[in-house]
């Protein structure tokens, strides 16, 4: 039977709906239809994609910069030394970009100390600067102290001014604080040294020599006797004056101050960016957004439709099969 | 075929093709553009059931379930993407496809039980007994195919639309279909 007429057959053949169906299916299209409703499935394809991107976002987005100070603190902790002669050594380093309290350790009062501080200070110009520096000498007579040096160089608007400063160690604190105010502490140094044991030895050996000195003395003089009591005499006198500076140099501590005029910020330079900047860097922000998205979306989704296809491949073929048999 | 009075149905859909353009242009969303399209595509999806399955009665049962799964769909249902009755043929395809599924698992359970007997039924009125011999030779997947490309119409786009294939793959299908219907009937003869 050639193909025209077994189509023309065919479509003679074509099935009518009975009349019970017809009646069924309109009564079934008399129903309203209804109306879309948020289903699990619906929601589970809204929400997971955004669970992740939030998930994503708060793990990947970089968090922010702490402060400065909280920053490098831990960095630049103070941190204690004692030396092999049982000299205790605290040093302390503590950039900051505010005027912070001083973390100067307190010396002692019963213990013979070499106290040395030193301040890093920043001041807004050279006006500042000057009056900084007048008020560090102001704080040194005020509290029974006294220059040991001043250095002040003030170029332009720049400028610095080296200050050292004596001050007597039961006001050290009370300094360190006032001075700690007059800017914004750069970094700041603290040596403590305790010097009672050398002085304890020297004078241990004072008293040896004296005796000996004594000895010598109760000996019938003659020119050896008289040698070794002047010898004597002279090295007990030095080790004197060395005690003596010891205790001096323990009396007073030092305190060197420097002050320099905050490096001002380059200014902008407006010159350089023309009128498409802005769009430059909506497109570079654009670029990063897109990598990211990029990187984190691939992989998944090329899993997913991975499954997806592999999931439709094997419906497809189980259909074929269920179609496959008369 | 039965017309709604009023409808945008006019002469250029008598022919199946205009069927589609009437229904895909004037049909409106909602409760009476479904059941506009419910009634002028009725007698196409049951006989695409009808020849998809061989069953007559199955098919009736398997329309009023499209119809009704097609209701509860109707707001997916896109006029950009084909016409109604493509659209209705692919959704009588999925209902057909789980009624097989289901028919086969109680094929199995009744295997294990005993031989099940098979009903010899006319699969449509009005065709020669040789050729509907023929055409129970053939696959279901076989007869979808003849049914939708010969019986209802469709061009190739739109049957492999309902089938899920490409129209070059529709077509071949169709033309390995209608040989083996032929060399059936030739065998017959």
């Amino acid at each position: 039977m050639p193909q025209r007429d077994l189509a023309r057959e065919l479509r003679a053949a074509r099935p009518v709906a009975p009349g019970a169906l017809r009646e069924r299916v309109r009564l079934v299209a008399a129903q309203a239809p209804p109306r879309r409703r948020v289903t699990r499935r619906r929601a589970a394809a809204v929400l997971v994609p955004a669970v992740a991107a939030a998930v994503a976002a708060a793990v990947l987005w970089p968090r922010a910069a702490p402060p400065p100070a909280e920053r490098t603190a831990g960095r630049l902790a103070p941190s204690i030394e004692h030396g092999a002669t049982g000299a205790a050594t605290a040093s302390a380093a503590t950039p900051s970009s505010a005027p912070a309290p001083s973390s100067a350790p307190a010396p002692s009062s019963r213990r013979l100390q070499r106290y040395d501080a030193s301040l890093e200070l920043r001041v807004r110009d050279a006006a500042a600067l000057a009056a900084a520096t007048r008020r560090a000498l102001a704080v040194a007579a005020s509290l029974s102290g006294y220059p040991q040096s001043t250095d002040v160089s003030a170029v332009g608007r720049g400028g610095e001014a080296a200050i050292v400063l004596r001050i007597p160690v039961g006001n050290v604190e009370r300094a360190i604080r006032r001075l700690s105010a007059l800017g914004t502490i750069v970094a700041e140094r603290y040596r403590v040294r305790d010097l009672t044991a050398e002085v304890r030895d020297t004078d241990r050996l004072i008293a040896g020599l004296e005796r000996r000195l004594a000895a010598a003395r109760a000996r019938p003089q003659d020119a050896r006797t008289q040698r070794l009591e002047d010898a004597l005499t002279t090295r007990v006198q030095a080790l004197q004056r060395d005690r003596a500076a010891t205790v001096r140099s323990a009396r007073d501590a030092t305190v060197r101050v420097q002050l320099a005029v905050r490096t001002p910020s380059p200014p902008p330079q407006p010159a350089r960016r023309g009128p498409l900047h802005g769009i430059g860097v909506a497109f570079r922000w654009l670029g990063i957004g897109l990598l990211y998205a990029l990187a984190l979306g691939v992989p998944p989704a090329a899993v997913l439709t991975g499954a997806l296809l592999a999931a439709r491949t094997l419906r497809r073929r189980r259909d074929e099969s269920l179609l496959s048999r008369p | 075929m039965a017309r709604t009075p009023g409808s945008c149905a006019s002469s250029a859909s008598s022919t199946p093709a205009g069927r589609d353009r009437a229904a895909a242009g004037g049909v409106s969303r909602g409760v009476t553009s479904f059941a506009q399209a419910a009634e002028r595509h009725l007698d196409d999806v049951y006989g695409y059931l009808a020849w998809l399955t061989g069953d007559r009665f199955a098919a009736e049962d398997l329309a009023a379930e499209t119809f009704e799964r097609a209701l509860r769909l109707w707001s997916r249902f896109d006029e950009r993407r084909g016409s109604p009755r493509t659209w209705l043929c692919q959704v009588a395809r999925t209902v057909a496809l789980d009624h097989f599924r289901s028919e086969r698992r109680r094929l199995r359970r009744e295997t294990l039980a005993a031989v099940p007997e098979r009903y010899e039924e006319r699969l449509l009125e009005g065709l020669a007994p040789e050729l509907e011999a023929a055409l129970r030779l053939l696959t279901a997947g076989e007869r979808e195919v003849i049914a939708l490309r010969v019986v209802l119409e469709l061009d190739a786009r739109s049957a492999a639309r309902v089938l899920g294939i490409s129209a070059t793959n529709c077509t071949t299908r169709l033309h390995r279909a209608l040989r083996k219907l032929e060399e059936a009937l030739d065998a017959a003869a």
